[in-house]
């Protein structure tokens, strides 16, 4: 039974060229305006990396590599410093533990000095009742007698200004023996505290400069992922075009095959295979433009909404993490400013201690000219009172006596000489000692510390003025992410409204497939009795794009349908 | 500064062409069909043309033609940017002038990468 036309066929298929027009013309609008959507986030993303870019300048200058090495250098030093500051220290007590002992053995020159004085004086006594006795012989022993009391009170003074100095030195030395044994212990435990609290400061800043280290890395995979869907969207929206042209080419067919349609005026059928072949070819590519539309607006959509999750979330943290870290750390370092004020404060203590020492050493040096001038005077006075006896006969017995005494005074004399000789010679050998020790002490010892703590400040600076810039950025990509996420709430739903613009196409292949079907029912043979080959011929002509002829081919010959596939990568170029 | 001609008809295919290229620093006239992309290109000095090969009033092949014609255009790059991959139709567009062919769409890494291998 053959087909017979119906009147309807050309109204059905003027109203479904007209839905697809008016859907061109609200795709175009929709997509313009997803253009512009996208235009938008691209400028904003734009914005964002640039802002990356210059975080990313910063991270990677030289100088931050510089920090931690110099603050581990100004560490070291300073621990260097100060236990060479300690251990001198520690010296310094064993010095004064010395100088106490060489006081104690001052202190028993003088008191047999104080002896000597007593003996002196009693011999003077004993010479002047002598002299008394022996009457006018024994006048010359008159001078004698004097000198030997003159003499005792010279001693006397002497050994109680020896006496006064050591005593004060002993307890001045006591003094800062005491404050020192208790300051170097409590020196060392703050050092200790410092190099700890230090030293976990450094891992932390690190750690922090680890992160800040790995911010370029982040930046490119953000630059990679905005690229990609950037890419993606300028794909996707080309896809409108592609759809635009089957669309057209779909309308130029429909009329084509109204204007084949047989009429009521019994014109020949013959054509009517051709149409169905016609209305087949259409409603195939009207269903490959509907799933087309779907991959390229969802596309869009995708892509759009990546790009708004795109994270920076971690660029925008470190700026004010290594700000944080880096406040620790200044404020560790501060401490070893305040360890060298105190160092300084113990330094002076320790120098105005030691200074007493050369004074010490002046004055015994100053008692040994007059002790070898005493002994001088002692030998002489032995040898007087010798003569003196000797002169003298039997009636000088007495006197030589006295000279026995003289000159056994005179021995001791020389052996405490001696005493007070090995003495200066131990607190000579004391003060080059703390010579030694007082040039640890010195200014110019401190100069790598006072060098490392100035390339320490500078790094340090350095990264602040990093982390603040990075603070900054990354406050201001906050700002422009916000607007992004919160200004483009359609963003979301941009693939949704361009697919919804292209909803007609359901209504269109509706009527479409309704119409093959009143084919199929009135000639259940139509689809074997078209010629491919012409049908081809015929509608292929205006086809611009391969996946037209592919779905062509497939629709006349029933073979699966092809699928366009929209890439993320786009297309390359051919150069001739 | 780079000057690009951009001949299409479709508006959403000239936005993302001169999208593309804008962001990577050149300068871009767009033209809505090859009539006003020859008229463009007759007035202006460009150092590449990139064009659709169907459009209304005069086709791609027919302007790279006629542009060839014009002083100082005879060794300009100029790519088509279409739809068809046909390979008649880029043996077409080759014989006309065209230096090379992208099917739409582009990829705009490609595209910029071409685009610096051609204009020196």
């Amino acid at each position: 039974m053959r087909a017979q036309h119906n009147t309807q066929w050309p109204a059905v298929l003027a109203q479904v060229r007209a839905e697809l027009a008016e859907m061109t013309r609200s795709g175009e609008t929709e997509v313009a305006s997803a253009s512009n959507t996208f235009k938008s986030l691209a400028s904003q993303s734009d914005a964002i990396l640039k802002r990356a870019a210059s975080i990313v300048a910063c991270v990677e200058n030289e100088s931050m590599s510089l920090v931690l090495p110099a603050v581990q250098s100004l560490c070291l030093t300073v621990s260097g410093f100060m236990e060479q500051k300690l251990d001198a220290a520690n010296a310094v007590l064993g010095t004064l533990r010395q100088e106490e002992s060489l006081l104690n053995q001052l202190s028993e020159v003088t008191q047999r000095q104080g002896a000597i004085s007593g003996h002196l004086e009693a011999l003077s006594v004993l010479t002047n009742v002598e002299v008394a006795q022996l009457g006018s012989v024994g006048s010359d022993f008159l001078i004698l007698a004097r000198e030997l009391s003159a003499f005792s009170k010279s001693i006397s003074q002497q050994t109680m200004e020896l006496s006064n100095s050591a005593e004060g030195r002993t307890q001045s030395v006591e003094e800062s023996r005491q404050q020192l044994a208790a300051t170097v212990p409590r020196m060392r435990a703050e050092l200790n505290q410092m190099e700890t609290g230090i030293g976990e400061n450094l891992s932390v800043i690190g750690g922090g400069l680890q992160q800040l280290a790995r911010i370029p890395e982040q930046f490119r995979t953000y630059a990679q992922g905005t690229s990609e869907q950037i890419a993606g969207i300028v794909a996707a929206i080309q896809g409108h075009d592609i759809t635009r042209q089957q669309i057209e080419h779909v309308q130029e067919a429909l009329e084509l095959i109204a204007s084949r349609t047989p009429h009521e005026n019994g014109e020949s059928e013959a054509e009517l295979p051709l149409v169905y072949a016609g209305l087949l070819i259409q409603t195939c590519q009207i269903r490959n433009i509907k799933q087309t539309v779907a991959d390229w607006t969802s596309q869009v959509g995708r892509c759009m909404g990546s790009i708004r999750q795109l994270s920076i979330s971690d660029l925008v943290s470190i700026g004010p993490r290594v700000l944080e870290q880096e406040r620790g750390l200044t404020s560790h370092l501060s401490q070893i400013n305040s360890l060298q004020e105190k160092s300084r404060e113990y330094t002076k203590r320790i120098e105005s201690t030691l200074t007493g020492l050369p004074s010490l050493r002046d004055l015994i040096n100053e008692y040994q000219e007059r002790s070898r001038g005493i002994r001088h005077r002692l030998q002489l006075l032995t040898f007087n009172s010798l003569i003196e006896a000797n002169r003298l006969g039997r009636r000088g017995v007495v006197v030589s006596a006295i000279a026995n005494l003289i000159k056994e005074v005179s021995a001791e004399w020389t052996a405490i000489a001696e005493q007070s000789k090995l003495t200066l010679a131990e607190i000579m050998k004391l003060v080059q000692q703390t010579g030694e020790v007082m040039e640890i002490f010195s200014e110019a010892r401190g100069q790598k510390l006072r060098e490392d703590q100035a390339a320490s400040h500078d790094a340090l600076e350095n990264v602040r003025a990093a982390a603040a810039f990075v603070a900054s950025e990354s406050a201001q990509m906050q700002l422009v992410m916000e607007r992004m996420q919160s200004g483009l709430g359609t963003v979301g739903s941009t693939g949704d409204l361009l697919l919804a613009c292209f909803a007609p196409l359901d209504a269109a292949l509706n009527r479409m497939e309704s119409l093959l079907r009143e084919f199929e029912t009135r000639d259940p043979e139509v689809s074997r009795r078209f010629d491919a080959a012409e049908a081809e011929r015929l509608f292929s002509a205006s086809y611009t794009t391969e996946i037209e002829r592919k779905v062509m081919s497939a629709a006349l010959h029933g073979t699966d349908m092809p699928v366009l596939e929209q890439s993320l990568a786009g297309n390359d170029v051919e150069l001739f | 500064m780079t000057k690009i001609l951009a001949v299409d008809d479709s508006a959403s295919v000239r936005q993302m062409v001169m999208f593309t290229l804008k962001n990577a620093g050149y300068e871009v006239v767009d033209a809505v069909d090859g009539k006003d992309g020859l008229s463009k290109a007759s007035q202006n000095k460009f150092d590449m043309i990139i064009t659709d090969l169907n459009m209304p009033n005069l086709d791609g092949i027919e302007m790279i033609s006629a542009v060839r014609k014009l002083p100082g255009c005879s060794f300009i790059p100029i790519l088509m940017l279409t739809t068809e991959s046909q390979a008649e139709k880029k043996d077409a567009g080759r014989k006309a002038g065209a230096t090379g062919w992208i099917v739409k769409p582009f990829n705009a890494d490609q595209l910029i990468a071409v685009i610096k291998k051609l204009v020196k």
